[in-house]
């Protein structure tokens, strides 16, 4: 049983990092289309 | 002999050649060896040679000439003259020429008074252009007028000419980068789809109620995303040419049953019938890319079912004709508006069209269909009648197997 649920916790884990990959991926195409379009909008603040 | 007040100027008659061969007068002294039996062009200053060549030309082509000015030696200087010139039935050519185009005019109406052929032959043919001097001077102006457009229109066409291969190469660069685009994409959601497919199956006392429906619905989800991103490669290839066909011999209406069964679940959760006319049994074995195929009919069953109402029936029928076999899809769905149904295989077209339950596309499953059908050497095509329903019809040549054989 114990097993198990750390098989399910590391397939979950596997399934939120590819997830996450995707998402930066879909991230990125939509910034290139922006730039391409003259559209990209940068949030300036203050940093250090 | 001659009036005072007649403009000097120089008349004389020519053959169709140029070869002078009576000077009717010659008040400013034409030098140059001007007399009968020269040759007109030869008496011209050189530079001006080929310009009264071409002034022949088109008295010969056009039967009359207009305010050409040639070079010519007068008194011992080179000066330019004005010409008009005019051809009789005969071929004969009657040429004036005068140091300015008015004075030219003026000449005409004193050669008025000679009397023959040619003479009346010019003068008919400035009557035509008499409606305005402003033309005589508007040909030299058409004429840089045209010559400037056409300057312009050889550039147009070589920029022309450069735009389309940078286009080509920009087109090149965007399938390239579209190509890389979605294999990245289509990693991680391969992964996903997996993964979750596994929890759902090998641990299924794990997930119960709502953790079974997320996972149902990554899973969905991911599926859906993995077939527009493999839409997206088709495209790639197909506009690449680099879609090819793994051509073996199958049982098309085996092909077609798998198909109708896949999709006979997502037709019955919309209470749509799904019937497959299998009475066919004449077809032979063709030559044919099972998977490609069976994506045209898993598209075409596809849309059939995303634009049809519950209660109705999608019907599916095979018919063998000469050297074909027919494939129609028939559904009464809502139909396609006639001025849609042109573009219909371009990629990323949508119609106005919406789905009854809300399915989405990307406008890319036709497009792909149309292709693969077209790689067989088939056709597709489309009737549909607005609130009716319509009918794709994919017509497969058969003949390519059996010929092997």
């Amino acid at each position: 049983m114990n097993a198990n649920t750390n098989e399910t916790r590391l397939l979950i884990e596997i399934i939120r990092r590819n997830v996450e990959l995707e998402a930066r991926l879909i991230d990125d195409l939509l910034d290139l289309s922006r730039i391409g379009n003259g559209k990209l909008q940068l949030n300036l603040q203050e940093a250090d | 002999m001659v009036p005072m007040d007649i403009p000097a100027g120089v008349a004389f008659l020519c053959d169709a050649q140029g070869r002078i061969m009576t000077i009717i007068r010659d008040e400013l002294g034409m030098g140059n060896g001007f007399a009968p039996e020269r040759f007109f062009p030869a008496t011209v200053d050189p530079v001006s040679t080929a310009k009264t060549l071409s002034f022949l030309e088109e008295i010969r082509t056009h039967g009359a000439a207009f305010n050409w000015t040639l070079n010519c030696a007068v008194g011992g200087e080179i000066i330019s003259l004005h010409f008009a010139g005019a051809t009789d039935s005969n071929g004969a050519v009657v040429v004036v020429g005068a140091r300015s185009h008015a004075e030219i005019m003026q000449l005409y109406d004193d050669l008025m008074q000679i009397n023959n052929e040619q003479v009346n032959a010019l003068r008919t043919a400035m009557k035509e252009v008499a409606s305005g001097r402003n033309r005589l001077n508007t040909d030299a102006h058409l004429y840089d007028e045209l010559s400037r457009l056409n300057n312009e229109l050889t550039t147009t066409q070589r920029e022309l000419a450069r735009k389309n291969a940078e286009l080509k190469r920009l087109n090149e660069q965007k399938n390239q980068f579209l190509g890389i685009a979605a294999h990245d994409l289509r990693t991680p959601l391969g992964a996903i789809m997996i993964y979750s497919e596994f929890l759902m199956e090998s641990l299924p006392d794990r997930f119960q109620g709502e953790e079974e429906n997320f996972l149902k619905t990554i899973h969905s989800s991911s599926h859906y995303m993995l077939s527009l991103v493999n839409d997206l490669l088709d495209i790639v290839k197909i506009e690449a040419g680099t879609l090819d066909l793994d051509l073996e011999p199958h049982d098309l209406a085996r092909i077609l049953q798998r198909t109708v069964l896949l999709n006979r679940v997502f037709a019955e959760k919309k209470e749509i019938g799904l019937l497959f006319d299998d009475s066919e049994t004449s077809l032979p074995v063709m030559m044919i890319d099972a998977p490609k195929i069976e994506q045209v009919f898993n598209n075409l069953i596809g849309n059939a079912i995303k634009f049809s109402h519950p209660g109705t029936t999608i019907r599916i029928e095979m018919m063998m004709r000469k050297e074909t076999v027919e494939i129609t899809v028939v559904d009464q769905g809502i139909g396609i508006p006639a001025g849609e149904l042109e573009g219909l295989f371009l990629p990323f077209r949508t119609t106005s069209t919406r789905s009854t339950a809300g399915e989405k596309g990307a406008g890319l499953g036709l497009a792909i269909a149309r292709k693969i059908v077209q790689r067989h050497g088939g056709r597709i095509t489309v009737e549909s009648t607005p609130g009716t329903g319509s009918t794709f019809t994919v017509v497969l040549p058969i003949g390519t197997w059996a010929e092997k054989r």
